[in-house]
């Protein structure tokens, strides 16, 4: 158990913690210049997406005449969750004493949290889109989480723990080992953050038509700083999958010693990856257009499929 | 045995050895018949990879002539005589009946744990790098049966036929590192004929029937079913 | 009425927050049944819940809880700070914008049924769920419909599966058992020498 009155660790924590909601936006704003970019279109300013919260938390907030309390608190409980699951992932840093009070399987209930909440405010209203949006993403997330859990469970049984720190240094400390369950728990855990992400080609994040939409339909009647911390939140979100799938993939240059040079050796080697991840998830939304509803069951079996062959590979050909 | 343990290279064959189980699945669950046949010749390439990598891991120089055969025949020679009889009976727009494909490839996971269960005897008598793909070549077998056992289509279960026999090969290389010469030539020279006959059948199928579904055949009985 | 259900979700909380004194409770369980409990789980305090190792997993719910109301209560201050450059009165209330799609009924809300509908789709044929519509008309004008008819079956997969096989089997049975009954006198000889010979091998 390491000691949580580590003090300099939660320190560490909360630098960490902001990052994320701090440079969220920034990897967005990448993300849609270099798509603008494959598509031959004059993408917007890197820092756009920061100008649209700053516009949209001056605007006013209103209300749907039937809300209730729920629908005016999920956005803070959302953003406050996304707050939590960003301080257990290693961004920089290895060692923090938050990984010890949470693991993985935290992080996957902390997601089921905050969707939880979201489809009750967007059900809470009585509009057919909010139903439509919160059973949509219900039944998506109901077929993820297996295929989730079994790349959790093939990471864990690959580094012996579930404790993300741990699973970051038991891997470093591997060295280089070409293993065929990390491929496919890879593969299947890239699946997986696609599905619940809302990225192409489960959902379309930037569609306007009603019939296309899933996170979309559940925050269409929020307005103003509500909806500004619910889009922060989904792009929290999506850093947060993409420094749990960079840093425990392909940990090499996370700082190991809570020393200023590693630390920063271990930023720019996260930002450098992260932009790289970037890049395939751009090339992969434009080779591929949107699936229907009714496809997405097959696209997470594949993913199921994955991660169990990951773990099938794992018993069969790596432990004797 | 501890993968750690293992040199690169042999870390190499039992990645390689996973992704060859992988296309294994993917042959499972794919409808099209022109992916099947690109992902067949995948499985055949890979394989090839995987048998010159045994080679040079033990010195035995007769796999190479192994990896080549199988590259001429698996991944080149079938999947283009496949890919030509297709174009010629105008099928490669369509796709084979799945019924559901969840359950096929929860099967075919249940007969991958399945295998490696019956494998574990053999963990004891042999030490050879490649003894866990052993497990992994009967499950190979066995998901070739399944895609036996599943498709509808005449040239998918030619596939599923093709797959078998990739794994038998396969759990020769694992296994015993290679079979005389004198057997892989005539497997390779049986298979080969094989081919060429399955093509002159689908013909036959094809003007009798009008399609290549393998379940009109049962229209030829005497009964009134 | 609902001060029941308060009740039920406030032990709810509790027992979530206090994992290890729920597991030290239940110990006694896996104890007898299986001769050893989860003991290791309470290894580390009160505070860790940490079933094999503390290396392997380790979960503290109380500090997870605490860092929820923590951030909570982060973003409330952000709100506080932010409130002075509202304008100043309550938050609008509107009507619901549903994409201008006009005034809301209650027969727009989304039912269990409707809420259900992608996933019961997706695993119809695990139940063999059918629905069937059907529109009734007085005069036999279709758009003239005064009653629609709606029937969804489902099949019960344990009671298929499971109960028909055993339900036949003991049928079986039953109806042949009567044949133990032949009215010879050396049938029933025979029976009680084979059970003697049948025990002297299970004593030898």
């Amino acid at each position: 158990m390491i000691d949580i009155i580590d003090f300099k660790g939660w320190i560490l924590v909360i630098i960490q913690t902001w990052m994320f909601v701090f440079l969220a936006p920034l990897l967005v704003g990448w993300l849609t210049w270099l798509k603008c970019h494959l598509q031959n279109r004059s993408a917007p300013s890197l820092f756009q997406p920061y100008k649209n919260l700053w516009r949209l938390f001056h605007k006013d907030v209103l209300l749907p005449k039937h809300a209730s309390l729920i629908f005016r608190m999920t956005p803070y409980i959302i953003a406050g969750v996304m707050l939590i699951a960003a301080s257990i992932i290693p961004l920089f840093v290895v060692r923090m004493p938050s990984s010890a009070t949470a693991d993985v399987i935290v992080l996957v209930g902390f997601f089921a949290l905050a969707k939880f909440f979201q489809s009750l405010a967007a059900m809470d209203i009585g509009t057919a889109f909010g139903g439509m949006g919160a059973s949509r993403e219900m039944t998506v997330s109901a077929l993820a989480e297996p295929a989730m859990l079994m790349a959790v469970f093939t990471l864990a049984m690959v580094a012996g723990s579930t404790n993300l720190s741990t699973v970051v240094e038991t891997i470093i400390s591997q060295g280089l080992v070409l293993r065929p369950s990390l491929l496919f728990a890879f593969a299947g855990l890239v699946l997986v953050a696609i599905a619940e992400t809302g990225r192409i080609p489960v959902d379309n994040p930037s569609t306007h038509l009603e019939l296309t939409m899933i996170h979309e339909a559940m925050v269409l009647e929020y307005s103003g700083r509500m909806l500004a911390l619910i889009e922060w939140s989904s792009m929290t979100k999506l850093m947060v999958y993409g420094v749990l799938i960079c840093n425990v993939f392909f940990p090499w240059g996370i700082a190991q010693h809570h020393d200023l040079y590693s630390m920063f050796i271990g930023f720019v080697a996260v930002g450098f990856k992260l932009m790289l991840l970037a890049v395939c998830l751009v090339v992969a939304e434009t080779l591929l257009a949107k699936m229907r509803l009714f496809r997405v069951p097959i696209f997470l079996s594949l993913a199921f499929t994955l991660s169990l062959l990951g773990l099938l590979s794992y018993i069969i050909l790596e432990v004797g | 045995m501890n993968i750690m343990l293992l040199t690169l290279s042999e870390q190499a064959i039992l990645l390689l050895a996973g992704l060859v189980l992988f296309t294994s699945f993917s042959l499972l669950a794919q409808p099209r018949i022109v992916a099947a046949i690109r992902t067949f010749a995948w499985q055949g390439l890979l394989l090839s990879i995987v048998t010159v990598m045994v080679a040079i891991d033990t010195g035995l120089h007769h796999l190479y002539i192994s990896a080549l055969l199988t590259l001429l025949m698996k991944a080149i020679f079938i999947p283009w005589l496949l890919h030509r009889l297709v174009h010629k009976m105008e099928f490669q727009r369509e796709q084979d009946i799945l019924h559901h494909p969840v359950l096929v490839l929860l099967a075919g996971g249940i007969l991958v744990i399945f295998c490696y269960s019956i494998a574990l005897p053999i963990k004891q008598l042999s030490n050879s790098v490649t003894q866990p793909i052993i497990a992994l070549s009967m499950s190979m077998v066995m998901l070739g049966m399944l895609m036996l056992i599943t498709r509808h289509k005449a040239v998918s279960q030619v596939i599923g036929f093709m797959a078998m026999e990739n794994g038998l090969f396969f759990a020769g290389v694992s296994a015993t590192h290679g079979m005389p010469m004198i057997v892989e030539l005539g497997i390779a020279f049986d298979v080969f004929v094989a081919a060429i006959i399955f093509g002159v059948f689908f013909f036959h199928i094809k003007d009798s029937f009008d399609s290549l579904d393998v379940d009109h055949l049962s229209s030829l009985s005497e009964s009134d079913s | 009425m609902v001060s029941a259900q308060f009740i039920l979700i406030a032990l709810c909380v509790v027992v979530g927050l206090l994992p290890t004194m729920v597991v030290r409770l239940l110990n006694k369980i896996p104890e007898q049944l299986f001769g050893q409990g989860l003991s290791h789980a309470m290894q580390h305090g009160w505070l860790w819940l940490t079933p094999v190792s503390s290396k392997t997993a380790e979960y503290s719910a109380l500090l997870v809880a605490v860092g929820l109301l923590v951030s909570l209560f982060g973003w409330f201050i952000v709100r506080m700070i932010m409130k002075p450059k509202r304008k100043a009165g309550h938050l609008g209330r509107v009507a619901a914008w549903d994409c201008g799609f006009g005034p809301l009924s209650s027969r727009m809300q989304y039912t269990g049924g409707s809420f259900s509908m992608p996933v019961r789709r997706i695993f119809a044929p695990l139940w063999k769920l059918s629905t069937e519509q059907k529109l009734q008309a007085r005069n036999g004008l279709p758009l003239h419909a005064h009653t629609q008819i709606y029937r969804e079956q489902s099949d019960d997969l344990s009671w298929r599966i499971i109960y028909n096989p055993i339900i036949a089997w003991i049928n079986f049975v039953t109806r042949n058992i009567g044949r133990i009954q032949t009215g010879h006198l050396r049938h029933y000889l025979a029976y009680s020498f084979f059970t003697l010979i049948v025990l002297l091998w299970l004593i030898s």
